[in-house]
């Protein structure tokens, strides 16, 4: 299976300006567990993500204030992507390589989605489930 | 004479699943289109959806009364009578939204989503059909049952995106918005149904051991 | 006299075997129209015949000659008695083994005739009342599990199918058991009463059947067949099967057995298959009661018609 057929099309994105408390905000309105962090300068282009993980092993265990801590600061660098046309095996070898929970899915340099964990897993059971029946 | 009466009567038998196959594949086929329609904004397809709804009805028909002549042992027959019905009460709710569709403008974020919701549909009907013949094949369906509910959950988040998007929607007139909720209704309760349609095989193939 | 009562008896209680044990045998399978009515009367009265012809010898022996020498007064009385209890149990819907009656009946009035009983006979017959459900009890036990370890691996269909095919195989059994059994232990007293021959038992007994079976079993076989809702259908083939297995071979034997209890029997083997609860067993001391009550019931009546015969004349 593709990994184009499982992604999430939609990304939600932040600005890397922005607070960390703001990154939460938007993470518990939208029940998500990471947000592509784009670039205060436009000009550049390279993207960063900020996940749950950062938020909490990197701000809040540290007793730090959300509200005073900017997203660039704790985002991460460069972003991970793979094509579209990858394979389902490519995609969860590279999850466990970096050991990462999400990786998005890029088309010269223009960001088509994202796959989490829970992606990998549902497609597996699909392509399984599909296999020896033409579709 | 006696094994031509035994074929004879297996002769019904695949009548029925035959027909049930048919049934299906167009539903299959209704939501294909329909998710066509929607990318495309094609009225005539849509129009087309309405058709197939009634050709699902004229081949519900069938089944039923080929099962009532006589089809299959007792025992099987109410789970086939059910299976029929889910599949043709998703039919329904396909044609509803074609119809509402007719009579909507969809702003473009909400047609995104609604696309998406059309593709994951048709997504389901085809893991329906995979499921049925594995079900003929004597296959194990616990796998496949599992992945429709993966599509069902997947559109089931889509459907809470929809309904918050939709909220920011002007209307003009009491009945535009109704029409706008129907139409969401009825796009995001067919996976549940399908959901049903499959839960029913499992119970079929069940059913003697 | 006595040949006209024997006569009578005879095709009175063809007749009944006809109209009542069709719905036995093909109930099921019109029910769940696997076959038609037609064609199921036809098939109940060729087997019925062939039962009779094939394997009724051994059973008529048993009973018109092995049990005692019947002579046609005793045959007369026995089964103008055992017609009317069956006549009786059928109007109050009571189960009852014609061969319990008849032999019951043969025996009481053989006895008041001053015929000597053969007793290692009447023990052998006994037995295989009891042992013929027990039988039928393993029989279906056995076949349940069979059709556990190989049709349960097969899909769901392909199942049903079989067993729309085993179904009719299981009611043609029971319908040739109906003839070799059930049809050869009525008419086994006039054959060897020097009445008919065997070829003629059989030819006259199986037209009576089926005449029995084409007028009267239609109301039968559709109050049996609306209870069919084949709920388990393993359980419904395993305990005809069973029985029709276990009534097969005690006729082989040449011993008169029912088939009604022998289903019994086999029922209560699948049900205890799926617990004890299952199996009714308030229902089971009711037929269990029957059971031992018609032989004795029969053999008085016999033992008091003859008697009053003899003090009359």
């Amino acid at each position: 299976m593709k990994v184009e057929e499982f992604m999430t099309p939609k990304v939600e994105s932040i600005d890397a300006d922005r607070s960390v408390y703001d990154a939460i905000e938007r993470m518990v309105n939208k029940r998500l567990r990471s947000l592509l962090v784009t670039p205060w300068n436009k000009n550049r282009d390279d993207f960063g993500v900020i996940t749950a993980r950062d938020i909490v092993f990197r701000v809040l265990s540290k007793g730090l204030d959300p509200a005073k801590v900017k997203i660039s600061q704790i985002a991460s660098k460069p972003l991970l992507c793979v094509d579209k046309d990858a394979d389902l095996v490519d995609v969860a070898t590279l999850m466990e390589k970096h050991n990462i929970a999400r990786v998005f899915v890029c088309d010269e340099k223009r960001i088509l989605g994202l796959v989490s964990l829970l992606d990998v897993m549902s497609a597996t059971i699909i392509e399984r489930a599909s296999k020896g029946y033409a579709s | 004479m006696l094994l031509k009466n035994l074929f004879a009567i297996g002769k019904k038998e695949d009548l029925v699943i035959a027909k049930i196959s048919n049934q299906i594949k167009l539903i299959c086929t209704a939501c294909e289109s329909f998710r066509d329609a929607i990318k495309n904004r094609d009225l005539r397809l849509m129009h087309r959806i309405i058709e197939m709804e009634r050709d699902g009805d004229v081949l519900k028909r069938e089944i039923f009364s080929t099962i009532y002549a006589g089809a299959f042992l007792p025992y099987l027959r109410p789970d086939l009578f059910r299976f029929v019905h889910i599949v043709d009460d998703v039919f329904d709710l396909l044609e509803d939204a074609a119809f509402n569709y007719l009579d909507l403008t969809l702003n473009e974020e909400i047609e995104f989503e609604c696309a998406r919701v059309a593709e994951l549909n048709l997504r389901m009907c085809e893991m329906l059909s995979i499921t049925f013949q594995a079900m003929l094949n004597g296959e194990e369906l616990r796998e496949k049952i599992l992945a429709v509910r993966i599509y069902e959950k997947k559109i089931d988040d889509i459907k809470f995106e929809i309904i918050k998007k939709v909220r920011t929607v002007e209307v003009e007139s009491f009945w535009e918005g109704t029409v706008l909720s129907d139409f969401i209704s009825s796009l995001t309760s067919m996976s549940d149904m399908i959901e049903d349609a499959s839960d029913h095989l499992q119970i079929i193939s069940a059913s003697l051991r | 006299m006595d040949l006209f009562l024997s006569l009578l008896g005879s095709v009175f209680i063809a007749f009944v075997i006809g109209s009542n044990d069709t719905a036995n045998a093909l109930g099921i399978c019109i029910g769940c129209n696997i076959i038609t009515f037609k064609r199921a009367v036809r098939y109940f009265g060729l087997l019925v015949f062939l039962g009779m012809l094939l394997q009724g010898a051994k059973v008529m022996k048993t009973v018109g000659h092995d049990l005692l020498s019947v002579n046609v007064s005793i045959v007369g009385a026995a089964l103008v008695i055992s017609g009317l209890l069956i006549a009786l149990a059928n109007w109050k819907r009571l189960p009852l083994s014609s061969h319990q009656v008849i032999i019951g009946s043969i025996t009481g009035a053989g006895t008041a005739s001053g015929i000597p009983i053969n007793t290692s006979s009447v023990l052998k017959i006994s037995l295989s009342w009891v042992l013929s459900p027990l039988g039928a009890l393993l029989f279906a036990f056995l076949f349940y599990r069979l059709m556990e370890l190989t049709l349960s691996r097969l899909p769901v269909l392909r199942v049903e199918r079989i067993l729309r095919g085993l179904l009719v195989v299981s009611g043609f059994l029971i319908a040739y058991n109906t003839g070799a059994n059930e049809l050869a232990t009525v008419l086994g007293g006039p054959v060897y009463a020097g009445l008919f021959t065997p070829l003629q038992a059989s030819i006259g007994g199986a037209l009576l059947v089926f005449l029995g079976a084409t007028l009267l079993s239609p109301r039968v076989i559709e109050t049996v067949s609306k209870g069919i809702t084949l709920l388990d259908p393993f359980s419904g083939f395993a305990a005809q099967f069973g029985a029709g297995t276990c009534v097969l071979l005690f006729t082989t034997l040449g011993m008169p057995v029912s088939t009604t209890y022998c289903v019994i029997g086999a029922i209560t083997g699948v049900g205890l298959l799926k617990g004890m609860e299952t199996v009714r067993f308030h229902l089971l001391k009711k037929i269990l009661l029957g059971w031992l009550l018609a032989p004795l019931v029969s053999f008085a009546l016999g033992f008091l018609i003859i008697r009053a015969i003899q003090y009359l004349s």
